[in-house]
């Protein structure tokens, strides 16, 4: 059966400057969302929702790790994802690298991204992104995704619904 | 009750899709290599849209009046002559994509990737007959898998598909495109081919539980707003052309059969803006009949028309027709529910475009002749001709809307309906009455004088009913079906009436 495959391996620093790959993760769900810190509304919005419905899970959140991995390698340096992260979006590990890595990431994920001019910043530009976050099981597996147009109460009790799903039939 | 036009279109299409396959009478086109909007996929899948909105609409209580030509669809929908253009066109070329350097390595699969002028098809094809039938056929494993087997040159071929995996490939497209789209031709997202897909994923949401609709809704307006492309007046683009990033403009051609679709899932955008995109092309004859400006078809808005002046429409008869312009207003005006504009147009159809019948079916045979020698439209190309002349009288005002937003639920299907019937017989009634617990069925001979018939009515409601064949008792029965065997020679109603059997 021809069928669409999502995700992948990868190869990444995270914001402390560590290098991470998919293995680094693993024995634990996780929660990513594509972005880039001088995103003004999809990012904000979404890092907001995401975490609280990681709020509403409770105790339940320890098995998720949330990861942000940027598309805008060019602006998005450890430090910067860093300080984009740590006071508004805490539960959040950032991730960056290389040009080449991340579109090799963004592409095994079918993540839309584009660069374009920025009417409010002419000396900068702006990145028009998609908003789904994906859920990868603790093998580093997919196993859902969420559009944007899924509230905070709704996406929990979704993220619920997986995690309750028995062990052998991750992957 | 159907008309006999009515009761004609469906007769036709039916006839078209009972032809033997690699039979395609009627179907052929001008253009070579199944490349122009009558291509077979085209009327292949606007066949199974124009009959599942008359079964939706006007036979309700008759699936066995559809059922076998929509499968027939799908099923010639995937034999070679169909998708075989794929494997020339997936190497691209300049004329659609100027900066190309090199051309594409070509594939054979038409689904994979791009092409969604057929895949987007085969999608909604596939999707509406599940939300009609509840049957699931090609929602199984393998269920809408393509293959070819060669005699002599090339090598086996076998895409396995089924709905969801078609689903799933054209959603990831539509997600790593940012929701503009999937091209059709490399390189070419057409606004109108990706309505289709809308169509098909809200059909998989009915059918498998998902919620895909309403992301697709929501990405689709918002990517193209982000254009500035569908949120102000006037024409919509026909394309993007996506590595040159150049909208090619639109106009009432590509606006009607574009919103004729898309009214299903953006209706309140439609409505809003269908006065600036198809009206300035309606050319009204003294007689009252209505007819189209070739001109004013092209690529451009009602000011660009005017601006164009007088002197262009001098020159409107020299042009030669050759996209089914035509039949796609007629769509647009069906589901936008302008009857009246609607039959004035169907009025010039009916006066200079040739409506024949065969076999008891109504169709407007094609016609390469752009205007007769005293300047009325006479051009008909076969997807006009064999499928949207029949859509747009068969469709209701909203119609695609209502299959769309309130399709049938699971009490449907355990209602009383014609399970079974010959296919001689037209069906010009199907309907159940739930307050009066009343099948009501039409029939006719639809070719010979007279039919032997075997008809099963199914769900018939497990306790004792009364058939009566023209209001008079005729027999009675009971159990999972009823089995009836009439000889059928006129017009001939028929009542089921459950709970008065003896």
């Amino acid at each position: 059966m021809n069928s669409v495959r999502i995700g992948g391996d990868f190869a990444l620093t995270d914001h402390f400057g560590k290098a991470v790959t998919q293995a680094s993760y693993r024995g634990r769900f996780a929660l990513i969302f594509f972005g880039f810190t001088h995103c003004k509304m999809v990012c904000p919005r979404a890092l907001t929702r995401l975490s609280e419905a990681l709020d509403l899970l409770g105790e339940q959140a320890a098995a998720i790790q949330p990861l942000y991995v940027t598309i805008d390698p060019e602006r998005d340096t450890p430090d910067v994802m860093r300080a984009f992260l740590e006071d508004r979006w805490p539960r959040f590990t950032g991730l960056t690298g290389s040009k080449p890595d991340l579109e090799a990431m963004r592409t095994a994920f079918k993540v839309f991204a584009t660069r374009v001019a920025d009417p409010g910043d002419p000396e900068g530009y702006d990145m028009p992104h998609s908003s789904l976050a994906y859920l990868m099981d603790p093998q580093f597996q997919y196993r859902a995704h969420y559009p944007d147009t899924l509230d905070a109460a709704r996406l929990a009790d979704a993220l619920r619904a997986e995690l309750a799903k028995p062990a052998e039939s991750t992957g | 009750m159907l008309t006999d036009k009515q009761a004609g279109h469906i007769r036709h299409m039916r006839n078209l899709m009972a032809q033997p396959d690699g039979d395609w009478s009627h179907m052929d086109s001008m253009e070579a290599g199944q490349e122009g909007l009558s291509s077979y996929r085209y009327q292949l899948g606007h066949i199974v849209y124009a009959l599942g909105l008359a079964h939706f609409h006007h036979l309700p209580a008759a699936p066995c009046v559809f059922k076998e030509a929509m499968q027939a669809a799908i099923r010639k929908m995937r034999r070679r002559e169909v998708w075989g253009y794929w494997y020339e066109a997936s190497q691209s070329d300049k004329r659609i994509d100027p900066d190309l350097e090199e051309r594409r390595e070509q594939w054979h699969d038409p689904v994979v990737k791009e092409n969604i002028m057929y895949s987007g098809h085969l999608h909604a094809m596939a999707g509406m007959y599940g939300v009609l039938f509840d049957d699931d056929r090609y929602e199984r494993e393998g269920g809408l898998t393509i293959r070819h087997s060669p005699l002599f040159v090339g090598e086996e071929m076998e895409f396995s598909y089924d709905f969801s995996s078609i689903n799933d490939i054209i959603y990831w497209q539509m997600v790593e495109n940012g929701w503009l789209g999937v091209a059709c031709e490399p390189n070419c997202i057409f606004l109108v081919c990706n309505q289709f897909p809308m169509l098909g994923f809200r059909f998989h949401d009915i059918r498998k539980g998902t919620s895909i609709a309403e992301e697709a809704a929501a990405g689709y307006r918002q990517a193209w707003q982000d254009r500035d492309a569908l949120d102000r007046p006037g024409t919509m683009p026909m394309m993007l052309m996506v590595r040159q990033n150049v909208l090619v403009p639109g106009g009432p051609a590509t606006d009607s059969h574009t919103g004729a679709i898309m009214h299903a899932w953006n209706r309140d955008f439609v409505r809003e803006h269908r006065q600036s995109q198809v009206y300035h092309a309606l050319k009204t004859a003294e007689d009252g009949t209505v007819s189209l400006r070739p001109l004013a078809m092209l690529p451009g808005t009602a000011e660009s028309y005017e601006e164009a002046g007088k002197d262009a429409a001098l020159d409107e008869l020299a042009v030669q027709w050759s996209t089914p312009d035509f039949g796609t207003v007629l769509m647009w005006l069906s589901e936008l529910g302008d009857s009246e504009t609607l039959f004035a147009m169907f009025a010039h159809a009916d006066k200079y475009m040739n409506p024949s019948w065969e076999k008891g079916g109504l169709y407007y045979p094609r016609n390469d002749r752009s205007y007769d020698e005293e300047g009325n439209l006479t051009f008909v190309e076969p997807l006009t001709g064999n499928v949207l002349a029949g859509y747009a009288r068969l469709n209701v005002p909203d119609g695609l809307w209502k299959l769309y937003n309130h399709p049938w639920g699971k009490e449907h299907f355990r209602q009383p309906h014609l399970a079974e019937c010959p296919f001689e017989l037209d069906v010009l009634q199907a309907r159940y009455d739930e307050q009066q617990n009343m099948l009501s069925l039409t029939l006719r001979p639809a070719i010979e004088e007279k039919v032997d018939a075997r008809l099963l009515l199914a769900n018939p409601g497990g306790g004792p009913c009364e058939i009566l064949r023209d209001g008079k008792a005729f027999t009675t029965g009971e159990g999972d079906s009823i089995e009836l065997r009439l000889t059928i020679d006129a017009q001939t109603d028929l009542q089921l009436v459950q709970g008065s059997g003896s």
